[in-house]
């Protein structure tokens, strides 16, 4: 079964190495190396900054991935939004396991409402002053398709304009060797059932029983960005989108099946 | 754009609480104004507190082949899975519908945390390193539980855990909804389990959310949530597959976008999220016989909602909370109550709201105090979560 068609209306990745505009778009149109430097602190601007100090890592993250697909005269109202993270926020997870790991026990309020999986899209609403829907999800390893699926399906039932931001970073130890990232990925995706100016194609989805090798990337100096963590699978899809080229690109999925991705690029 | 929604028949559900295994149960407390909470300890627990502590879960060994879930929130799902003939139900429509068409969608807010807080009080001398036998994919990691219930029951389709916070296992219905009306699936099950944890009794203990006693919702006295744990299930199928079924009719969604752990005090993304659920099941807020209430019992929320009750029904409305007698079972509060509905639309029999004493007279909407025996066709129940996020869902005949 082949869903119906969406158009992505936009892509946004933050990674080591790939964080301005004209770096990411030479690396993913296969036109430059990835060299992975080390990523700069993140600020997205749109949350106002006494919000911003009480973040974390990787709620900047996510919203600094998603800031740039935002546009004007969006109706934020009537723009849902998917957040999907494999892992949350493996720091905040730290720090409370040690708390309570002491004696006395002192959880930090802060840190507490920022440890829900929500966090991101809980300070996303307040920046973009939206009360529009948003869903945040994990699927373990099968974050990044669970992620894609679900924003299709909100932007298909609802015929809307849909944001689809996934993202992880990398554990401190002790819980880095327990699950073990290599670096931090945020892709962020614009869907819709209308194309706009700024379309890249688009795309549909078919889960298949078939045994189906997962999709490498192009540039093959972004694979160990692509094997870096749940999110990082999502990379050879932007090289697809960004080169607006039609194909296919298999994602890995639950329960050992795979997420097809098909790319148009034929209207 | 919101509009009119196909329902959803309910043909399956299973629930465990503090009130014990199964529905009857927690019917029986429902008819008899109990509450299930207990003023007990809880290991590492160093303050006074009433929780709603499911028993049996300590009895509860998972499936050998599936050791490496092994975690208090996996067993509690196994506790539902295993009740009200639910995974019985589950093999039935495997045989009509296929393993691989059948959608699992959960809801927690820590999954198996727990087994992480329990690891770092056996970190090694240097603080370096974790047990060796601590596997964190499978018990910390928030789709943990979503993907143990597709290994115990066999299914093989789409999926995926929502956390959300206190709205988790709300949502599920409107994500199950989607994906049916995709055509992803043809049938779903959804559901939550979320089990005590430490992260959480201290982490609300820190906003002083936690009341001492056993919590009161919509009482002039109240002062916080008692926590609970629970695991419910629910298996959605088309309607034109299932008549005369109890129905999901509507769901609404809405963001607060107002802070990270207060509601916004008018209730103005709460009103939204019921707004949009009557417009998809068709109802005119006139149609809504009973609301189960979010109704927390923190003075906050107890207000906030009672303010987007006024804005959408009037103050002319039926409603209760029953966390008086479950306990604020977070992740898992959104199923809980959804099945608590349908125990009321099945038996004609509206829960009252255990603990409640003192009128709060800043409270414009009234609650029921006690059961009453009532005839009702539709049904609302309100969950609302940390970081804005809230959800209403529809349910009737």
């Amino acid at each position: 079964m082949v869903s119906e068609k969406v158009y992505v209306n936009g892509l946004s990745v933050i990674a080591p190495g790939l964080v301005e505009h004209d770096d990411v778009l030479a690396v993913l149109l296969g036109e430059k190396k990835w060299c992975p430097e080390p990523l700069p602190k993140l600020v997205p601007s749109l949350l106002p900054a006494n919000e911003r100090r009480r973040t974390t890592p990787l709620i900047k993250l996510a919203l600094k991935t998603i800031q740039p697909l935002l546009k004007l005269g969006d109706d934020l109202n009537l723009t849902a939004i998917v957040f999907a993270s494999s892992d949350g926020d493996l720091d905040i997870d730290d720090k409370i396991c040690r708390a309570l790991a002491k004696e006395e026990k002192i959880v930090s309020p802060t840190q507490f409402h920022n440890s829900v999986h929500n966090a991101a899209a809980g300070y996303w609403a307040i920046a973009a002053s939206m009360r529009a829907a948003s869903v945040s999800l994990s699927a373990g390893d099968g974050t990044f398709a669970a992620g894609l699926i679900d924003a299709l399906t909100q932007s298909l039932s609802e015929q809307q304009n849909v944001l689809f931001v996934a993202y992880d970073v990398v554990a401190p130890e002790p819980l880095n060797s327990a699950r073990h990232f290599d670096y931090p990925v945020g892709i962020a995706l614009r869907l819709g059932t209308t194309r706009e100016e700024s379309c890249l194609g688009t795309i549909q989805i078919a889960l298949n029983d078939i045994e189906m090798n997962i999709t490498h990337c192009k540039n093959g100096s972004l694979e160990p960005l692509r094997n870096a963590n749940p999110i990082g699978v999502g990379i050879p899809l932007l090289e697809v989108l960004a080169m607006k080229l039609s194909g296919t690109v298999v994602l890995p999925y639950l329960m050992g099946k795979h997420l097809q991705v098909n790319i148009s690029n034929d209207e | 754009m919101v509009k009119k929604i196909k329902p959803l028949s309910i043909t399956a559900s299973s629930l465990v609480t503090a009130a014990g295994c199964g529905k009857q149960i927690v019917l029986d407390a429902i008819q008899n104004n109990k509450t299930a909470l207990r003023n007990i300890s809880y290991p590492g627990l160093n303050f006074n507190t009433w929780l709603g502590k499911i028993n049996d879960i300590d009895n509860v060994e998972l499936e050998s082949s599936l050791q490496s879930y092994n975690c208090r929130n996996n067993k509690l799902a196994k506790l539902g899975l295993d009740t009200d003939n639910f995974r019985h139900e589950i093999n039935s429509a495997i045989k009509k519908y296929d393993k691989n068409r059948i959608g699992v969608f959960m809801g927690t807010s820590t999954s198996g945390k727990a087994e992480t807080e329990a690891a770092y009080t056996q970190l090694d001398q240097n603080n370096v390193r974790l047990p060796a036998d601590f596997d964190m994919l499978h018990t910390h990691n928030i789709a943990s539980v979503q993907d143990y219930v597709q290994h115990s029951l066999g299914l093989d389709g789409v999926g995926l855990t929502i956390s959300t916070a206190c709205s988790s296992s709300a949502k599920v219905f409107a994500t199950a909804h989607r994906y049916i009306d995709a055509g992803l699936c043809d049938a779903a099950i959804v559901g939550g389990v979320d089990s005590l944890c430490l992260s959480t009794i201290y982490g609300f203990h820190s906003l002083q959310l936690v009341s001492s006693k056993p919590c009161c919702p919509w009482d002039a006295e109240r002062n916080g949530i008692s926590i609970g744990e629970a695991a419910g299930f629910v298996l959605l199928e088309r309607s034109d597959e299932a008549k005369n079924k109890i129905q999901l009719k509507g769901f609404g969604e809405s963001s607060d976008a107002y802070h990270m752990s207060t509601p916004h005090p008018d209730g103005e993304g709460a009103a939204i999220a019921m707004k949009a659920a009557l417009v998809r099941s068709g109802l005119s807020h006139t149609e809504i016989d009973y609301i189960n209430l979010h109704g927390t019992a923190t003075p906050s929320n107890d207000l906030a909602e009672s303010q987007a009750l006024q804005k959408v029904f009037s103050t002319d409305i039926t409603c209760s909370s029953t966390k008086g007698l479950t306990g604020h079972t977070l992740g898992a509060a959104g199923i809980t109550e959804a099945i608590i509905c349908s125990l009321v639309l099945e038996n004609n029999t509206l829960p009252g709201t255990v603990n409640f004493k003192n009128t709060d007279l800043s409270l414009t909407v009234k609650v029921l105090e006690t059961s009453v025996v009532r005839s009702v066709n539709n049904v609302m129940s309100n969950s609302f979560g940390f970081g804005g996020s809230n959800c209403s869902l529809v349910f009737g005949w």
